[in-house]
């Protein structure tokens, strides 16, 4: 759209330099820029008391025949925002001028009668009213044309100079446009209301030395409001539609419990019909919100407009414990890029919300997906509890993740990430056996060595075993989480507990 | 009762001078002045109004003036001796103690002199707790106490008694009388017993205006005597401030009210404060930044920032730093009623007094 030259709104010194107060004399004028809504003639210091903000107050010819009347008059004037007052010419002393000074409001003397003044500028502001309406109305139409919202945003930039406008749910911002001028005054409205949904603003930040005033910008952002919640719930839906074939492989590997050739046996090509390629690599993403925040209709919503500044052809599915999606990566693009992405994208974000993002290695094909997807979920749980806003990469982990694992399925994934050498040794479930005997008894050896039914030195000498296989039973740090991971190991051995 | 020294009259005078919001103290220290020269040949007998009989007879002493300062042409000395005669033969009984008819300035000091003439006492009250332009301007009129039998005589020992049952009628008359008697004249009012003036009046504004006095001219640090100003009085200072500007006739006034209007511009040096007052025969208006900081019937006073003397609008220069001081009036003033007669509309101002809530 074109941004329109002409002003939409009045201002003092435009009207005293070639407005209909080119004939007042300025006795003092204010250092900030005045804007004008309206006009009034007073008759006494009551009514002023009742003028709305950005009026011009004319004092009338009773009235400014007392000097005191003069000085409360700006006092009054002063504490509602007056644009300016306007004065007999004859009465005017230096106390007032002083006084106009002081409080820093545009003081006027009109030699002519007062109703005289009042009328001409009441039709200036009358002929620009009326330009300022035409003008939000292609306003109006130009944003009902845009079908995202960070079109949206843009579009109300665009026409407010380019300040900065943003959307924002309980102060994360969801969606930005405009200047990086963090300074000025904030303008909020809230979007249009729906029972249930969260409480999302549209807001702008006027900058104190700029031409719009709050009022006008927040007529703007007003109108704009319904078509920033029109654009954000289509592309919910189309999110949502999206996102069908993400859902349908989280739920098929939460069903079946079990790899790509398991789902393959059970629905034979459904993986394939769902756009999945076995000639492709996949990285999943998976963003967890604390076990403990109560579900709010609306939350996906928010996140999934988050997301699209970090990867809108893939919109997140909503699933249990949080939130999928799984990305095709080319092998030009280095590792970790994805987790940079999120970081500068909606790091911050996440953090504001309490999420937290995780994600899978890379994987090539489709035989993996499953497997992907508890990696992506195991990080993203392991990141919460780190930190709120971590962006963790599956692959970094080490066998303290198995800390924040909630089942046995992400122990073991740990597990084949951090002990490969211990699930592949020959002897692993001896060492299993050995080591969990071993922690069960306090570190004790001789313990230990009884509850195994051997000697001594028969299970000192196994345990030297343990640290070839990559577990240091002398770093504290991993006694319990090695712990756990053998006790996950140990129910899954097919020999019985007895040596 | 008490006897009142010549120190006493002194510092009676200083707090007669404190409360007269502005008025010139020349009177006021003539009258100090004819008082304690006077002392010698009687007492100052001062008494509170509940060691008088109830039904005895008490009647106000005033001076009524339009446009003549009284120190510009001085009373002979009987004229308040007349007055009080005239109320008795009219009401054919003795006037047994006199009171004020302002706690302040010339009219809050002249009793004492006419104590001393007529050997009878002086109440500690008055009805109106501070000086008011108006002989309506009462808590008596309040109180709906009559307002007549009112004495009147002039400097020319002419004199007259006026039978007139609404107070504002009765300030016309009287002020026409004034004119004609040259420009000021004596007048004893409100006659009344000592159980309607307890009831209706304002009480130990006498005494106050002595221990007033007896701060103001102690030899102590301003401040010091700030201090005990404000607990004596409730008082506060509003502003010390540099008189930047007077101005005179700043505003329309209404025909009959004895006054010409002043306006007075100081700024405060510390916080930039613009602070006006408007005055008529008294300060009756205290913007600061344009905002009402004190009006009518508040008590204002501007005192030197220097000396903690009170200073008067002739002896007020641009350039002088002074301490604006405002003390509340009586409740009563406060009232609906109380404000309706003694409120800024009644002074010609169009403006809410802060204190009414309506």
């Amino acid at each position: 759209m074109t941004r329109p030259n002409r002003a939409t709104r009045l201002d003092v010194a435009s009207v005293v330099a070639h407005g209909s107060l080119r004939t007042v004399t300025t006795l003092y004028a204010a250092a900030a820029k005045a804007v004008i809504d309206g006009v009034v003639i007073v008759t006494d210091l009551e009514t002023i008391r009742r003028v709305p903000p950005n009026t011009v107050v004319v004092l009338s010819a009773h009235m400014g025949s007392g000097g005191w009347q003069v000085s409360a008059a700006l006092r009054h004037a002063w504490e509602r925002r007056a644009s300016a007052v306007i004065i007999p010419y004859s009465t005017y002393a230096e106390s007032v001028i002083s006084l106009a000074e002081r409080l820093d409001i545009n003081l006027m003397a009109a030699e002519q009668d007062p109703s005289t003044v009042a009328l001409a500028l009441a039709a200036e502001i009358g002929a620009v009213k009326s330009v300022a309406e035409v003008d939000l109305a292609q306003f109006a139409r130009a944003v009902t044309r845009e079908s995202t919202v960070s079109n949206v945003l843009k579009t109300i930039s665009y026409r407010l100079g380019t300040l900065r406008v943003t959307l924002e749910h309980d102060g994360t911002v969801l969606a930005a446009a405009g200047g990086a001028d963090r300074d000025g005054v904030p303008v909020h409205v809230d979007l249009p209301a729906i029972e249930n949904w969260v409480r999302v603003k549209l807001v702008a930040l006027v900058p104190k030395i700029r031409g719009y005033g709050p009022d006008e910008v927040r007529t703007f952002l007003e109108v704009a409001a319904p078509s920033v919640q029109a654009a954000w719930m289509a592309g919910e839906i189309n999110d949502m539609a999206a996102s069908a074939p993400t859902l349908a492989l989280a739920e098929l590997s939460h069903a079946v419990m079990g790899d790509a050739g398991t789902i393959d046996q059970v629905y034979p090509n459904l993986l394939a019909t769902l756009g999945w390629h076995a000639n492709q690599s996949y990285v999943a993403v998976w963003i967890s919100h604390p076990r403990h925040q109560p579900h709010r209709v609306g939350r996906t919503a928010i996140v999934r407009l988050l997301w699209r500044k970090v990867w809108a052809r893939r919109p997140l599915a909503e699933v249990l414990g949080g939130w999928l999606s799984v990305i095709p990566v080319s092998d030009e693009e280095g590792p970790g890029w994805i987790e940079i992405r999120i970081r500068e994208k909606i790091g911050s974000s996440l953090a504001e919300l309490g999420f937290s993002a995780g994600t899978s290695r890379r994987q090539s094909g489709i035989d993996d997906l499953p497997a992907m997807v508890q990696e992506a979920r195991v990080a993203a749980e392991y990141g919460i509890r780190v930190a709120p806003g971590a962006v963790t990469s599956f692959g970094q982990l080490g066998v303290g993740a198995v800390l924040a694992c909630t089942d046995d399925a992400a122990v073991t994934l740990v597990a084949g990430l951090t002990l490969p050498e211990l699930l592949s040794a020959p002897d692993r479930d001896q060492i299993i056996r050995d080591t969990l005997a071993f922690l069960d008894n306090q570190s004790s050896m001789t313990l230990a060595a009884k509850s195994l039914k051997l000697h001594r030195n028969t299970l000192q000498q196994r345990m030297n075993r343990v640290r070839d296989v990559g577990i240091h039973l002398d770093d504290p740090a991993q006694l319990l989480p090695i712990h756990i991971i053998l006790t996950v190991l140990k129910r899954g051995l097919r020999v019985p507990d007895t040596d | 009762m008490r006897t009142l020294t010549s120190i006493d009259v002194g510092h009676f005078s200083t707090g007669a001078n404190f409360l007269a919001c502005h008025i010139d103290p020349a009177a006021v220290f003539a009258y100090e002045d004819m008082i304690q020269r006077a002392l010698p040949t009687g007492d100052v007998r001062l008494l509170s109004v509940g060691e008088l009989d109830p039904e005895d007879l008490v009647v106000a002493l005033g001076f009524v003036t339009q446009g003549l300062a009284i120190a510009d042409m001085p009373p002979v000395g009987d004229e308040f001796i007349g007055c009080i005669r005239e109320i008795e033969k009219k009401l054919g009984r003795k006037v047994s103690a006199l009171y004020s008819l302002a706690a302040g300035n010339i009219n809050g000091i002249l009793p004492l002199m006419a104590g001393l003439q007529t050997a009878l006492p002086i109440v500690d009250s008055d009805p109106m707790g501070r000086v008011l332009p108006l002989i309506s301007q009462t808590t008596l009129s309040l109180g709906g106490v009559d307002i007549s039998p009112i004495a009147v005589m002039g400097v020319t020992g002419e004199r007259a008694t006026l039978d007139v049952k609404d107070p504002h009628r009765a300030e016309t008359l009287v002020r026409s009388l004034v004119i004609e008697l040259g420009g000021w004249a004596a007048t004893a009012m409100y006659p009344c017993t000592a159980k309607q003036l307890r009831e209706h009046g304002i009480h130990g504004t006498m005494t106050r205006m002595i221990k007033i006095g007896e701060i103001l001219d102690a030899e102590e640090a301003v401040e010091r005597k700030y201090v005990q100003l404000v607990d004596l009085l409730n008082a506060t200072r509003v502003a010390r401030a540099r008189v930047r500007h007077m101005e005179s006739f700043s505003r329309e006034r209404e025909l009959g009210l004895p006054t010409q209007t002043t306006s007075l511009t100081l700024v405060d040096e510390v916080t930039g404060h613009i602070i006006r007052l408007e005055i008529e025969n008294e300060i009756l208006l205290v913007l600061v930044d344009g905002a009402v900081a004190a009006a009518v019937p508040d008590i204002v006073t501007l005192l030197s920032a220097e000396f903690g003397r009170v200073v008067n609008l002739d002896d007020v220069r641009v350039g002088h730093l002074l301490d604006v001081v405002v003390t509340p009036a009586a409740p009563i003033w406060y009232t609906d009623a109380g404000l309706n007669l003694a409120g800024p509309p009644a002074f010609g101002l169009p403006l809410q007094h802060p204190r009414r809530h309506d």
